[in-house]
């Protein structure tokens, strides 16, 4: 037998944890609650790991309270189950699950360095321990620095942020949602060419607490709420997929109820059908090219959006996710892309997947450019990588996915921006293109060197366009080119502000261990002059 | 101070007890959720770049529970790491209400019960004892070679002391600790950002899933990427075109690992779904044997397999013929050994007259499934080969074929060396040999270093 402060301190659980929780059927009445709910046990927890890395020579600390629930629904057909695939930008769920993830972890910074540690178990002891060995791994780390790691400043803030949202996605029932799913599959079901339909969807409620040794102490809650669905077509022997786009956004079950629409299966499955009838590509061509919001998005991602994380300009990210060809040195000047090229990264604009009160390390979210009329002016930055760019504030990139995960930079949102009041609808862009080929949602698998230099891509779906019009589909076009000369340097227009989409990858990853990230992309529609494009060997 | 038997029992038990299902499977061990592992037990990670340490982290003991129950044949899971008995109930709860909200899943196999398992041990004192100066010590060492060499080092070392458990309610128990560590470094030969870079050299090597931190030649891995840097500085053009080129293991694996993906049928691409391969069927050349071997010396692997049955010694692939079909049956090919010949790597290179190294590899992945169609690009060094020796440095380049060819194309194999995992691609510390393939297709150059 174990008696039972020893099992507290095997199993995660403190003396809080463990006393009795009145009415603990509630889905979210459990038994973390205590801590979880209340700030000013976070502030008091935190306070002690503060005082005790302040006592140790930190320079600075800050902590993380973290409760994660995730809860994945998918249906294959007319079964509830996981599906694995080909879901490398996706939500994955290859598990129909509920998780619950809790603990909290201390990061110091001394002589220079950073030290991190983290712990499943939130009292007062484990507070202190965990404080210690962030110390004692800082000083071991200084040992080793060139160069003083230096935080540029940020203010105290004492604040709560929560999404904005009409209906938590946990106080739905499972049997609402399960009878969603099945009713969707069945209506995409109903085209007889259709030999598979998938429905997912899938709800985050991360709850953080933060606080650091120059005073801030910030409680935030963020919801997510995510899904889709496709219809698999099969016509002689020949498949396609075409997916619904949900844009992932942070919001309730209201998107959900509004989004995922069983009214769009039967244009789904249509559209997969006429996907497997469409010719294969059969020719390499140079053509104009226009991209949706959704397609534009995973485009957006890998050859704007990661070359611009300033870590990885630095060389903090060689020995994995790779570097950019970009420098610092490039701000300002370098160009990037035509004049209708504009780039805006935000961690503050609501509903966007990236969007908090503030990062993990304290500072208030905010908007800035990072292309402005093609013209690269800005990079994603965190306390301790802004003054590589000159810059005295940073711009809020700091991202620890979870209490075991260490903080670091991650991308925010970056997202295209809308043409100007003269801008063209969609119906007018496509009117006005002679020849060309529409790109419609993101499709894996891309093809990107780790410099993000060049790029190639397919799509969910793809139109012949002639003389304005849409002609018909066609499979396995792939478009390609040298990042930005034969890419960003070839956009040509963008469309209007009521044609910009908040398009956002189902998930993303970086980091040794690698950390979950959720970001949106958003865009308008876009054509591109004479882009290279070919089939699946292109 | 991690969990033992008779502490995950007791945590089990509160899950049992809390229990209506028909059936309950526990488990408390390492997953992979979407892009992102989580590791059951004790972790530390050194990470350094630019030749400093940027991360020192340690994460205390974290055991995930993950409890899978079914009614009849519908099934819910819940995920906890709050282990009291008000958490786990609830956990308990929210399982069983999926469950109950779910379909029956046809085809559903009842769980497994009590089972053998051979004892394979995977668990080294010493790794799991490594105080945060030893670990420190290691990463200095290799960041004060690199220095001593003016060069520019990125590296992540990581121990882990873990734990796996499972049980369920048809009597099945297992438990082990084992001890998992590795380490990857690349070395640049300086720190030129951006397209500057061009002309970098840089070289990498590294070790996966090692049981024994002793057994990490540190020394010798940054050595060798130390070496692959030096000699990688200013790469040259080359006539993209179709060469004979020796893959490095790590390489190799990431082939490997596609190669198994197609053969099981697992494989997707874009609007292409696999179809299984018929067993006995000639896949590759004779030169390819791959046996999944968990009580390897240099694997010592954990012996539970898929639906809780001892994970057995199991030849996949025999002489190029395909012998057993990784998938839900027999299980996905882990733990693989892949004998090889008795050679090393350089003997590989010697027997080239001209042709090409592949020290790693990048973004490498299925283009198209019928046929098979892989497409990637060589990273941290490509070298060319002539009469035996290793010339002159190569820029980058993409490569494109069908993988049956590159399956087929194997005219020779080293003796196995450990792999690590780069990137998202291939087999971490699998035992794989150098392979000399004929006719490998570069179709286009790549500036990027």
């Amino acid at each position: 037998m174990i008696n039972r402060r020893r099992f507290m301190k095997l199993c995660g659980a403190s003396a809080v944890i463990l006393m009795p929780v009145p009415g603990c059927r509630s889905s979210r009445s459990l038994s973390s609650q205590n801590i979880i709910d209340d700030v000013e046990l976070k502030k008091a927890i935190s306070a002690v790991a503060l005082e005790t890395a302040k006592r140790r020579g930190a320079t600075f600390a800050d902590v993380r309270i973290v409760r994660n629930i995730i809860q994945t629904l998918a249906a294959d057909n007319q079964t509830i189950t996981g599906v694995s695939g080909e879901w490398h930008y996706g939500a994955s769920p290859e598990h129909v699950l509920d998780k619950i993830d809790v603990g909290f972890n201390v990061r110091v910074l001394k002589n220079g360095a950073w030290g991190f540690a983290a712990s499943p178990i939130i009292d007062e002891d484990e507070t202190v321990t965990v404080a210690n060995l962030a110390v004692d791994l800082a000083e071991k780390a200084s040992r080793t620095m060139i160069e003083p790691i230096r935080m540029v400043p940020e203010p105290a803030y004492e604040d709560s942020y929560e999404t904005s949202y009409e209906e938590d996605p946990f106080s739905i029932s499972l049997d609402e949602k399960v009878e969603l799913l099945l009713r969707i599959n069945e209506e995409v079901r109903q085209n007889p060419d259709i030999d598979r339909a998938f429905s997912w969807m899938d709800f985050w409620d991360e709850n953080k607490y933060y606080a650091n040794s120059e005073g801030s102490s910030i409680q935030q809650r963020i919801v997510r709420s995510d899904g889709s669905f496709f219809a698999r077509a099969n016509v002689d022997g020949v498949r396609a997929q075409r997916r619904f786009w949900v844009n992932p956004l942070n919001i309730g079950y209201e998107h959900i109820r509004r989004s995922m629409d069983p009214g769009e299966a039967e244009r789904i499955a249509e559209e997969a059908v006429e996907k497997a009838k469409a010719p294969m590509i059969s020719t390499e061509m140079d053509i104009d090219v226009i991209m949706d919001p959704h397609n534009l998005c995973l485009f957006e991602h890998e050859s704007v959006a990661h070359p611009t994380e300033l870590n990885r300009t630095v060389l903090t990210e060689t020995n994995f996710a790779g570097t950019t060809f970009l420098s610092p040195e490039d701000m300002g000047s370098y160009r990037f892309g035509s004049e209708a090229m504009n780039f805006v990264a935000d961690r503050n604009r609501p509903t966007l997947r990236s969007t908090c009160g503030y990062d993990d390390e304290g500072v208030k979210t905010q908007e800035w450019d990072i292309v402005r009329e093609g013209i690269l002016v800005g990079f994603q930055t965190t306390r301790d990588f802004a003054t590589y760019v000159g810059e005295s504030q940073s711009r809020g990139c700091c991202l620890s996915e979870s209490w075991d995960r260490v903080p670091q930079g991650r991308m925010p949102n970056v997202s295209l921006e809308p043409g100007g009041d003269d801008a063209p609808s969609p119906e007018e862009l496509i009117a006005n293109t002679k020849r060309g080929l529409l790109f419609s949602g993101f499709a894996t698998r891309i093809v990107q060197d780790f410099q993000r230099r060049n790029h190639t891509y397919t799509a969910d779906a793809i139109w012949e366009i002639r003389d304005g019009r849409k002609a018909g589909m066609l499979r396995g076009a792939h478009y390609r080119g040298e990042n930005p000369e034969e890419l960003w340097h070839r956009l040509e227009v963008v469309t209007n502000q009521a044609s910009w989409q908040p398009a956002a990858l189902d998930s993303d990853d970086i980091g040794q261990p690698s950390q979950r990230n959720h970001n949106t992309h958003g865009a308008p529609w876009a054509r591109f002059r004479n882009l290279k494009v070919g089939g699946p060997t292109l | 101070m991690s969990l033992s038997e008779t502490d995950v029992k007791e945590i089990f038990n509160l899950a049992f007890d809390a229990a209506t299902a028909d059936e309950v499977a526990l488990s408390m061990n390492w997953y992979h959720e979407v892009n992102r592992e989580v590791v059951c037990g004790v972790t530390s990670v050194i990470r350094f770049s630019n030749s400093h340490i940027r991360d020192n982290t340690h994460v205390r003991p974290y055991y995930p529970l993950e409890i899978e129950v079914a009614f009849g044949d519908r099934v819910g899971h819940c995920i906890t790491n709050q282990l009291d008995e008000n958490s786990i109930r609830e956990a308990v709860a929210r399982a069983e209400a999926i469950a109950k909200a779910s379909t029956p899943r046809a085809g559903r196999h009842q769980m497994a019960g009590p089972q053998t398992y051979p004892d394979i041990p995977g668990f080294d004192q010493t790794t799991a004892k490594l105080t945060a100066d030893e670990r420190y010590e290691k990463v200095a060492g290799v960041i004060a070679h690199v220095q001593e060499e003016k060069l520019n080092g990125s590296g992540y070392f990581h121990v882990d002391d873990t734990l796996e458990a499972h049980a369920n309610s048809a009597g099945l128990w297992f438990y082990r600790r084992a001890t998992k560590t590795g380490y990857t470094v690349t070395v640049r030969s300086d720190g030129t950002m951006g397209r500057a870079s061009s002309r970098v050299g840089s070289g990498w090597a590294g070790i996966g899933d090692m049981r024994r931190v002793a057994d990490i030649d540190f020394d010798g891995i940054t050595a060798t990427a130390i070496q692959k840097a030096k000699d990688s500085i200013d790469p040259q053009p080359f006539e993209m075109g179709r060469y004979t080129v020796i893959l490095e293991p790590s390489v190799t694996a990431s082939f490997v690992s596609l190669m198994l993906g197609v053969w099981s049928g697992s494989a997707r691409v874009v609007d292409q779904w696999g179809r299984p391969t018929s067993v006995g069927e000639p896949v590759a050349s004779e030169v390819l044997t791959l046996t999944t071997k968990p009580d390897h010396p240099k694997i010592l692997g954990s012996p539970y397999g898929p639906s809780g049955r001892p994970l057995e010694e199991t030849v996949w692939v025999e002489g190029g013929v395909l012998r057993t079909l990784p998938g839900k049956e027999n299980g996905p090919a882990a733990h693989l050994v892949w004998d090889g010949g008795s050679g090393s790597l350089e003997d590989l290179i010697g027997d080239v007259d001209r042709g090409l190294l592949v020290t790693q590899n990048w973004n490498t992945g299925l283009r198209w499934l019928d046929p098979p169609q892989v497409n990637g690009m060589t990273r941290n060094g490509l070298f060319w080969i002539e009469n035996g020796r290793i010339t002159k440095p190569l820029q980058n380049a993409w490569f494109t074929l069908q993988l049956d060819e590159v399956a087929r194309n194997i005219e020779a194999a080293s003796r196995p060396y450990k792999t690590a995992l780069f990137g998202s691609s291939g087999l971490n510390g699998n035992l794989m040999p150098a392979i000399r393939v004929a006719n490998f297709n570069f179709y286009r150059p790549s500036k990027a270093v």
